[in-house]
This record gives C-alpha cells, structure tokens and sequence, in this order.
C-alpha cells in the first residue's frame, strides 16, 4: 500500500515522465472530444456513398460518388450555394467595416466609455434563436417598429413585407446577423488597437501624417493579426449559420435566403434524403475546411 | 483657435457616432421589453408606444402558471444542460490546457491542432449521424443525450480560452512551488488554479452560453415536449400562438436574462480570456 502511494508520487513527480503526465492530462479531452465526433463523421463519409432514405436501413446499397454528382448539378443546391457565399461574404465584410469603425471610436477616451464597451457585447451573448425573433417581431410588416419609423421618417409611404420580399429578405438577415456578430469583431480589433503605444501615433504626427494616413501607415498594419482571426472565426460561423434564416424567413421567399444549411437540414430530417444530405453535408465541410486551413497556415507562419 | 475648433467638432461627431451605435445595438432589447409590458390591444395600434402604456405584467403570468406552455419545464432543462456541461468542459479543459502549456510531450501541437480543427467542422455534418446513433442507443430526448453532444462541441473552446489563459501565468509561480516539494499535479491545484479564476470563469460563461442557446441539434434529438429546451421551446411558441405578440416577447425576455447577466457580471474576465489569444503581445 505505502510502495504503491510512493510510486503514484513518483510517478507524478519525475520529469522523466513528462509525457506520460500530459497524457494522462489530455487523454480525457482526446476521448471526449474526438471519441464522441470521429464515428458519427466516418459513419455519415459511409452514408453519402451509399443511396439509403431511412435513418435505420436494414441495408446500405453502395454507389460510390452518386449522391455528390446529384448534388452538384442540382439547381437547388447551386442556388443555396450562391445565397450562402453572398451571405458570408457581405455580412463578414460588413462587420469588418463596421466593427473597426466602431473599435475606433471605443479607443478614444469619453465619459461612459466603459458603459458603452460594456453594452456592446450583450447582442453577442444573445441565444441566436432569440435575436431572430426580436428583428422578426421587428420587421413586422403590420406593426412593426421599422416600419412605423420608416413611414414616420418618410421614407417609404406604406408598410412593406421586408421579409417577404425576394430582394430585402437577404439584407434584413444579414442586418440581423451583423447586430448579433458586430460585437465579436470589436471585442477582437479593440483589443489589437490597446496594443498600439501612443508614441506611434505621436511619432506620426510630428512627421505631419493626418488622420486618414495614421489610420492606414499605423493603425492598420498593427490590427491585422486580430482582424484576420475575426474574419476567418466569423465566416466559419456563418457558412453554419442556420438559425436566423430558419426563424425569420424559414428560407423563402422562394428560397432566396435558403442557406446551404437550411436546405442540407430540410433534406435530412423533412425529405429524409439521408444519403443526400450526407453527401451535401460533407461539401460544406470542405468549404469550412478550406478556411479553416487558411488560418491554420496562416497562424503557423505568424508564430514562426 | 481654429485648432480649438476642430477638436470640438470632432468630439461632437465623436459623440454622435457613440450614440448611433449604441441605439442600434441596444434598441432591440429594449424593444422587445417594451412589447413584453404590453397588453395586446396596445400592440395592435398604428400607432406603437415606446413607452408600456398600459403598463401590465399579463404576458408573463401565464409563462409562470399556465402548465400547457411548458416554458419553465423548458427553462429547468436548459440551465441543468447548460450547468453540468459548462462544470465537465471546465474540469477537463484546464487539465489538458496544463499540459498543453506546460508540458513537453510528443504531439502536443498536433493534436492541439486537431482540437481547433474539430471546433471548425459544420455541426450540420454531425446532425446527421448523430440523430442515427441516438436513436439506436436510446439517447433521444434525454438530458444527457444534450450533454454528450455538447461536451463534444464546446469542450475544444473551453481548451483554447485556457490555453490563452495558463500562457499568461509565469512559470516562475510554478517552479518555486515545485522547490517548495509541490508535485505537478499538487502545483496545478495549489497555485496555478487559483490564479487562473479569471480564464476559468470565462470559459464557464461561454460554455454556458453557448448551450444555452443552441438551437439545431436539440431540435433534432430532443422532439418530445418533455425534452425540450427553451430555444425550441420558443420556436414552438412561434407558431402555434402566431399572433400572440405578448407572450411571444415575454418568452424571448425570459431566455434573454441568464446570459445578458452573465455577460455583464464578468465581462472583464470574459474579454481577457477570450482575446488573450487573438492579440498578439
């Protein structure tokens, strides 16, 4: 019992078995982690080569690439697929241009400027399903508040279905995600510039640069690291974005804010095409992964 | 004088730009409250009140008494995923952040990588599949069924945030404790924990967070009222009740409260630890 106690302290102690103590640290994350995620994805890799529609088949017929091919050249598919890169690619760009304007402003020094810094992060920590049905509400094309002030302000003359219309529908969900992922890129390019020592800036000044020019020679170069980790972290949050266009729109009008994973999910558990949404499911994996190797390369080089 | 000039034009549009967005950030909730504090009658006019007129609490009553709207079912099931989710994700997380940061081991990079990795596969690639096992071992429409599928989802971010964290704190603080005949295992408890409460909480808080408001996958897997969480809950609500406003926004205030004050209580950790990361010092 003694000998067995001083061994486990020895055992914990000696640096010579470093290793075996971060394994035994880790493993319960490793297991958690990847124990839990790698057979659900090998078994869905399986069913999208397989042309099954039941959840529980009694057997699975192989067809190698099939349901893939059938996805890309179905219409359907394509569309959702040019929507979901119009979305990611506008709302990212966005919050980008939008949350540095803002950081900006939350570097300067004013009165309530804690409150304010504050009061920003709340949207981001709002449950997503919650923030699509505030703007929904919002939205309203009877009594909602946007367009109350819009015909106050003389904008538009009468009410207008916003979400019902192929062309407004898009950006009133972009809108909406920018509200909920604003915040994200501000907390990230606020931090980037607190990095900045003032004497840049005065440096700057003394060689007569103006604003714009500081903004662009100094400012910019330094906020890159953090607004390319925003930037790639956001877009892979809105390749999976589901939750607002299931909400507010359930992606009509006539598909026209269907994202690829509103389709992917109405085949699944509605059409229950379970081979073929396996296989959609699995192309917008590669497209996240595309990214996400992006960053990886890109992060690797920057710590080099 | 001319400079005086311009500096009090610029602090003039500072200010007016400060309060544009913040009105945009924060007029939605305020919003929503107005429209929860209202009766239906006065949601209906042409002409909205920005201020509850009449003021009444008739919204929310029903939420605490009517039993067929299962919200407070819904909001039980939902704190207790959320609670035990964010405990196992901390616990486990800053054991393997310890190693990560402290430790020399073959493959310690590789499969830190990996972590990140899983954290930006699409969840909707998971959906699939894991509706298939759950229905073969029984875990559809259980609790724990919620709390395996988020272990999995969130337990990689909880890693990083500590990661971030347990980089900050000097080795120093660990060798003169090992001197002192602390063992490894015995410093990571004693001292470097301790210091760490701030990268501890705020990976707790996004954990929490997080599956407090997930959406798609307890919709999926949990379709029987019994099981259900308030963001499905609230969809549900949605439809069958389409014109209810009033309860409608009651529903949404009461999933909006645990979070905000989460966030607002411990911003200040919540900031450090996830930025530590980001920012290069």
């Amino acid at each position: 019992m003694i000998s067995n106690k001083s061994r486990i302290r020895e055992f914990l102690n000696l640096e010579a078995h470093e290793s075996h103590l971060a394994g035994f640290l880790i493993a319960p994350v490793i297991i958690a982690v990847f124990g839990i995620l790698i057979m659900p994805l090998l078994f869905s890799l399986f069913v999208s080569f397989t042309d099954t529609r039941s959840v529980l088949p009694n057997s699975y017929h192989f067809v190698g690439l099939a349901e893939y091919i059938k996805a890309i050249k179905n219409e359907d598919f394509r569309f959702s697929l040019v929507i979901t890169v119009i979305f990611v690619v506008v709302t990212n760009f966005c919050k980008l241009v939008f949350g540095t304007l803002v950081a900006l402003a939350l570097k300067e020094r004013f009165k309530g400027r804690s409150i304010a810094r504050s009061l920003i992060i709340i949207p981001w920590a709002t449950p997503l399903i919650v923030t699509g049905i505030i703007w929904k509400w919002m939205f309203n094309n009877h009594v909602g508040v946007i367009n109350f002030l819009l015909t106050k302000l003389g904008i538009v003359n009468h009410y207008i279905d916003i979400l019902s219309n192929r062309y407004s529908a898009l950006p009133a969900i972009i809108l909406t995600d920018m509200w909920q992922g604003t915040p994200f890129f501000i907390i990230l390019i606020l931090a980037g510039l607190q990095t900045i020592p003032d004497d840049l800036y005065e440096a700057a000044g003394i060689d007569g640069a103006t604003s714009i020019q500081k903004f662009f020679n100094v400012t910019l170069p330094l906020v890159r690291f953090p607004m390319f980790v925003a930037i790639i972290l956001g877009s892979i949050f809105s390749i999976n974005q589901f939750d607002l266009a299931f909400i507010m729109t359930r992606g009509g009008p006539i598909n026209y804010t269907r994202l690829l994973t509103l389709y992917d999910w109405t085949q699944a558990f509605k059409n229950l095409n379970i081979a073929y949404a396996s296989a959609v499911s699995y192309l917008i994996l590669l497209l996240s992964f595309a990214i996400a190797v992006i960053y990886i390369i890109f992060v690797q080089k920057s710590e080099a | 004088m001319k400079r005086d000039l311009g500096k009090i034009f610029k602090r003039i549009l500072l200010y007016l730009w400060v309060g544009c967005f913040l009105t945009f950030f924060m007029f939605p909730f305020y919003w929503i409250l107005n429209t929860s504090l209202q009766g239906k009658d006065a949601l209906f006019q042409k002409n909205l009140n920005f201020i509850p007129h009449p003021f009444t609490l008739v919204n929310y009553i029903p939420l605490f008494t009517n039993k067929e709207l299962n919200i407070i079912r819904a909001l039980l099931n939902s704190l207790r995923v959320a609670f035990i989710t964010a405990i196992i994700c901390v616990i486990l997380g800053s054991l393997a952040a310890y190693a990560f940061t402290r430790l020399r081991f073959k493959g310690s990079r590789i499969w830190f990588i990996l972590l990140l990795v899983t954290e930006m596969l699409p969840p909707i690639s998971f959906l699939i599949p894991f509706f298939i096992f759950y229905s073969r071992f029984h875990l559809l429409n259980t609790w724990y069924g919620l709390v395996i599928g988020y272990v999995a989802w969130l337990l990689p971010i909880a890693t990083w945030i500590l990661y971030g964290y347990f980089k900050t704190i000097p080795k120093d603080l660990e060798d003169s404790g090992r001197i002192d005949g602390c063992s490894r295992v015995g410093s990571l408890i004693r001292l470097v924990l301790p210091v760490s409460t701030p990268g501890l909480i705020s990976a707790g808080i996004v954990v929490f967070m997080f599956s407090m408001g997930e959406f798609i996958f307890a919709v999926t897997t949990m379709s029987q009222m019994k099981a259900h969480t308030l963001p499905i809950e609230i969809t549900i609500f949605v439809g069958k009740f389409a014109l209810d406003y009033g309860a409608m926004s009651a529903t949404a205030v009461l999933t909006l409260i645990s979070p905000v004050i989460l966030v607002l209580l411990l911003q200040k950790y919540l900031i450090e630890g996830l930025t530590k990361g980001a920012v290069k010092e």
